[in-house]
């Protein structure tokens, strides 16, 4: 098994300025008058051997993949299957104000190191020792890359390209580096977890573990009133819709109005742990059901999520 | 590679992160079986002049902690105006220490091992921090393990008689970007922000004040593969609902999408949809003031993968 991860902090030779590791992913929002419909996701897909080299395949921009190595110099390679060869895409560690050749771009045969500690602020936080590299106006009209930041730890945080419409510009809206890092920004997030997508029924009957989870990484505290003790809730629905178990049935609550905050930079879990049995104490007949999960807040149902499942029996 | 691999430039490592936010939801079994346990850190306080952090949902109530230079983990008596030591991290194995940990019987804990094997919901690791409490008889904790940077992952404790209660760790955020949890299938939504204000200050053109919304669908899942049957190219949808339930925007209306069925598998993985709506009505005008709810699902016959977020929008003028 292997859920947990480090993301190499701080003891590698230098800054990790894209961590290629399994898991990892970048979503990008995108601005300017010719962003793709489709806004691009960055990520880790496999690991591939070539030449005698290890190679991490990624989805890249537009769809396409890439074969990436890091060295231990810290230089960022590209390979390219189609013609076995193997081009430079960032020599992260070239001093600052001096440029290298890359292959990155067609119309970018050379980029430059800009600043080490660059000040930037994006959707996903503020950071001051950004690494900013800049592409020098080549031969192309109208296309290619202007500049590229790049966060330790955390990889390209924005991308800016030239295009005939004009500027093209991605900033880095969230990212997951390895299994255990993640980086979302501001949010007010919901979510439902399920320990299992398929629950087998053998002699017992099958337990539920769902996790609801209210996330407040905005400035402002999110502040729920609840009308009585209950905070939250959870339905199971068969497949034509209709509800077969509820976790509040039989349970008592206060009666009082209560307030919970959501301090910025924190979250609330709410676990429901439940057996999918009928109220006669069987467990549910095989087949899909959807589990529906919400606070129960007053007024209008704000914070709601589902997730699908299914049970099946075992002979 | 396991936990703490990279950490070893540090002397002592962190065996239990204190950090405004901090998530440690865990799953009883035993006599606390159907049960699940949740402790976080809700905040910070001076107290006697140092900083303490406040624990909540440890067994007993509120607890105000903290760690020492040497990484020990205290906690302040507020009543006695005293602190003492739950957790001598930095102590020697096999050398007892003196304990208040809620929970325990006998005062007495000792550090058996830095080395140990753990193997739980949330993975596997070989440098679990394992403290043994001696002298148990019928009733409190007889271990607990620790993972560097992670926190307690598992305690046993006796419940009286020949009966035993363990909780393991199922889920945990720690530093706000450290997430640890067991295999799971996650569905959820997360907007940019919880209130959104259109600027309507005279000379701005209101058609330019409605502003924009960034949504991210997310579907995760670290169980068995699924299985999703969508009906069309389309993957999802977005609809923003006002106070009143009725739907105000549909991120699909006028979008036209191949009608091709596709059955796909899916997992281990993650799928992130982003979108940006503009807050606006069909004349470009800003909505109006008021609560709404964005609700989003993934397109699969039939609904599966569903979740809304509200939120507010103010105009100021």
């Amino acid at each position: 098994m292997l859920f947990l991860l480090t993301c190499g902090i701080g003891v590698a030779a230098g800054p990790d300025y894209f961590p290629l590791y399994p898991g990892s992913r970048w979503v990008y929002r995108c601005s300017g008058v010719t962003c793709p419909q489709d806004l691009p996701a960055v990520e880790v897909l496999r690991s591939a051997e070539a030449s005698g080299r290890s190679y991490t395949v990624v989805r890249w921009f537009y769809g396409r993949e890439a074969w990436l190595r890091t060295d231990d110099a810290g230089v960022l390679w590209h390979y390219e299957p189609a013609t076995r060869q193997e081009g430079l895409w960032h020599a992260f560690q070239t001093a600052e104000a001096q440029a290298y050749a890359t292959t990155i771009d067609l119309c970018n045969p050379t980029a430059r190191v800009g600043s080490r500690a660059f000040r930037y602020q994006g959707p996903v936080g503020a950071f001051d020792n950004a690494l900013r590299i800049t592409y020098p106006p080549s031969g192309c009209a109208d296309a290619g890359l202007t500049d590229e930041i790049f966060v330790p730890n955390l990889g390209l945080v924005r991308r800016s390209e030239t295009t005939i419409g004009g500027p093209r510009i991605f900033e880095l809206a969230y990212a997951r580096i390895g299994n255990a890092t993640e980086h979302g920004g501001a949010q007010a997030a919901f979510a439902l977890s399920l320990d299992q997508p398929l629950y087998t029924v053998d002699r017992g009957v099958p337990q539920m573990t769902a996790r609801l989870t209210l996330r407040n990484t905005t400035p402002q505290p999110l502040v729920l009133r609840f009308g009585s003790g209950q905070t939250h809730d959870l339905a199971i629905k068969n497949d034509q819709g209709a509800t077969v178990l509820r976790w509040s049935d039989g349970q008592m609550f206060t009666q009082a109005l209560q307030d919970l905050t959501v301090a910025p930079g924190t979250e609330k879990n709410f676990v429901v742990l439940l057996a999918l049995a009928d109220k006669s104490g069987a467990a549910l007949p095989q087949g899909r059901y959807v589990a529906e999960a919400w606070l129960t807040t007053t007024g209008v149902r704000a914070y709601s999520a589902s997730a699908g499942f299914e049970i099946r029996r075992v002979f | 590679m396991l936990l703490g691999a990279a950490f070893t430039a540090v002397a002592q490592p962190d065996y239990f992160p204190l950090h405004v936010g901090n998530q440690w939801v865990y799953r009883g079994s035993g006599t606390r079986g159907g049960t699940a346990l949740a402790i976080e850190i809700t905040g910070t306080a001076e107290l006697e002049g140092r900083t303490y952090w406040r624990l909540e949902g440890f067994p007993g109530g509120g607890y105000w902690v903290r760690k020492d230079d040497t990484g020990a983990m205290l906690a302040y008596d507020a009543d006695r105006k005293q602190e003492s030591v739950w957790y001598a991290f930095q102590a020697q194995e096999q050398q007892v220490y003196t304990t208040a940990v809620p929970g325990n019987c006998c005062g007495r804990a000792v550090i058996h091992s830095r080395k140990q094997k753990y193997t739980g919901p949330i993975g596997e690791s070989d440098n679990a921090l394992e403290i043994g409490y001696p002298g148990v008889f019928q009733v409190g904790i007889e271990r607990e393990l620790f993972l560097p940077y992670v926190g307690m992952v598992y305690r046993n404790q006796a419940t009286g008689g020949p009966t035993y209660a363990a909780y393991e760790l199922t889920y945990a955020r720690i530093g706000g970007i450290t997430v640890v949890s067991q295999p799971e299938l996650s569905f959820g939504l997360s907007l940019d922000r919880a209130a959104y204000t259109a600027n309507l200050m005279p000379p701005v053109d209101p058609q330019r004040a409605a502003p924009e919304l960034t949504a991210r669908i997310t579907l995760r899942n670290t169980t068995r593969p699924v299985g999703l049957a969508y009906p069309s190219g389309q993957d999802f949808d977005l609809v923003i609902r006002d106070e009143k339930g009725q739907a105000v925007y549909q991120w699909s209306r006028g979008k036209a999408f191949p009608a091709v069925f596709r059955n796909e598998t899916f997992g281990p993985g993650q799928k992130d949809f982003l979108l940006a709506v503009r807050l606006a009505d069909r004349a470009g005008q800003p909505l109006p003031q008021g609560n709404y709810v964005a609700e989003v699902w993934l397109a699969t016959e039939p609904r599966q993968f569903a979740a809304s977020v509200g939120f507010e929008i103010r105009h100021i003028f």
